[in-house]
């Protein structure tokens, strides 16, 4: 069973609502986002947390080329594209069987 | 059941030391992520799907050494990723062993003859290498989505048997497990000579390949109760004796979602090992400001209705044989008899 990915989803983001629900499913993404900041600057890298529940809310990433963690807070964020492959997509337990299936019938195959 | 005395010494002197002061939150085992790469990519592993440069990173030695401190817990549990496959494992085990944690080991075995004949560990009553085994070999290959790990697992136990090792295996069921299948597999684990087995249904990870084959509640209880309703005497078990026994259906337990706190590169993961909804900078914060009635099955959350995972209820077992007569008589009879 597989989710439709959100792989090059790229939302608008008109309000501080719908940029809270695309944090939120930035979060919940398994592959790297691009971050767009009020400067124009853009952060590619894995969006790891989110916290809305302090005076500032924040998210923090790994980004692709840094070594630690950066924080940027929600009210510079202007856009969020979700431009990374997503590492959860297309690796079904069912397609994992029907790849061993094929392997397993390959191998007993009388050229094998 | 096979905790070592001394181990049971420690965890119910810790428990009744956290009733003393009257702390109702605390932790009992700390699931140390070290790392999320492995040389497995099990269907049931919501764990490792993440991009190539955060696959690469790692906590250091002195990062996980300062969780465990902040923690406090008795017992450090080395999930992941594969912890074989982090390149301070030694170090990291000889720390812990040094401040007299009780460390599991959780690997898939692959790497273990190579690592042991390398000389990374000394035997200690405080490690243990804790063999993910789903089965026998057709399910446990299956489960892990490569043929021949089951053998390489089996070749690794020997090797840290034959060197003197605590060995115990942990396992996770899911709804194609066979009760038969399942008892063979206990009588092949306990000729391999292992120290106990750690059972657990599985979790139904949003992230996790393999959606379908999870356990509900009913199934669960209904796969528990034939696979252990006359348990051999042989069978040893490396967990509470009530914890089966709420498996089986015979116990009635809320979860404890703060008893195996995680850390890992991210922080401090809420609310639990299983479900990932945000992070905290420290164990402080992770233990105060989770919102921790929105968890569990009376919270109502769709989330934990079905799950019965180790992490949560095991706690709330050790929990419940030190809270009252009761849970300690039942913990004590079933520990003495065998008897689930």
């Amino acid at each position: 069973m597989d989710d439709k990915s959100l792989e090059g989803w790229a939302p608008e983001i008109p309000d501080a609502g719908t940029l809270a629900e695309v944090v939120d499913r930035a979060f919940d993404y398994r592959g790297d986002v691009t971050v767009v900041l009020d400067d124009g600057r853009e952060l590619i890298g894995y969006l790891f947390n989110r916290n809305r529940d302090v005076a500032e809310p924040f998210v923090q990433m790994f980004e692709r080329e840094g070594s630690g963690a950066s924080r940027i807070p929600y009210a510079r964020i202007r856009a969020i594209r979700f431009t990374g492959r997503d590492m959860a997509a297309g690796n079904s337990y069912a397609a994992w069987l029907r790849s061993r299936e094929a392997a397993k019938a390959a191998s007993s195959s009388p050229g094998a | 059941m096979s905790v070592p005395l001394s181990q049971m010494w420690t965890v119910a002197t810790y428990v009744l030391g956290q009733k003393l002061r009257g702390r109702t939150r605390y932790p009992l085992v700390l699931m140390l992520e070290p790392l999320f790469r492995c040389n497995l990519a099990c269907a049931g592993c919501g764990k490792v799907q993440y991009p190539g440069h955060v696959l690469r990173k790692h906590l250091t030695v002195e990062q996980c050494l300062a969780a465990v401190e902040e923690c406090g817990a008795p017992m450090v549990s080395i999930p992941g990723g594969e912890p074989l496959m982090y390149p301070e494992i030694g170090r990291l085990v000889k720390a812990l062993v040094a401040r007299r944690k009780y460390v599991y080991l959780c690997t898939n075995a692959i790497l273990l003859k190579e690592k042991l004949e390398a000389g990374l560990f000394t035997p200690s009553k405080y490690l243990s290498f804790s063999v993910h085994m789903d089965g026998l070999r057709e399910e446990h290959d299956e489960a892990v989505c490569r043929d021949g790990v089951f053998d390489q697992a089996v070749e690794g136990i020997r090797e840290a048997l034959r060197r003197g090792f605590r060995v115990t295996t942990n396992t996770t069921l899911f709804d194609n497990a066979s009760p038969i299948s399942m008892q063979m597999f206990f009588d092949e684990m306990m000729d391999l000579g292992v120290e106990g087995m750690m059972l657990s249904p599985g979790y139904s990870y949003s992230k996790a390949p393999d959606q379908e084959h999870f356990l509900r509640r009913q199934k669960t209880n209904e796969l528990f109760s034939k696979m252990l309703a006359n348990p051999k005497k042989r069978w040893k078990f490396n967990q509470s004796p009530l914890f089966l026994q709420f498996l089986m259906g015979k116990q009635e337990f809320e979860c404890t979602p703060w008893g195996n706190p995680t850390y890992n590169l991210f922080g401090w993961q809420r609310p639990c090992y299983l479900l990932q909804e945000g992070y905290a900078a420290t164990f402080k914060e992770l233990m105060e400001t989770t919102r921790w009635d929105e968890y569990g099955r009376k919270s109502g959350n769709d989330k934990c209705q079905d799950c019965m995972v180790h992490c949560g209820y095991e706690p709330t077992a050790v929990d419940y044989t030190f809270s009252s007569w009761k849970g300690f008589r039942q913990s004590v009879a079933a520990t003495l008899t065998g008897r689930l």
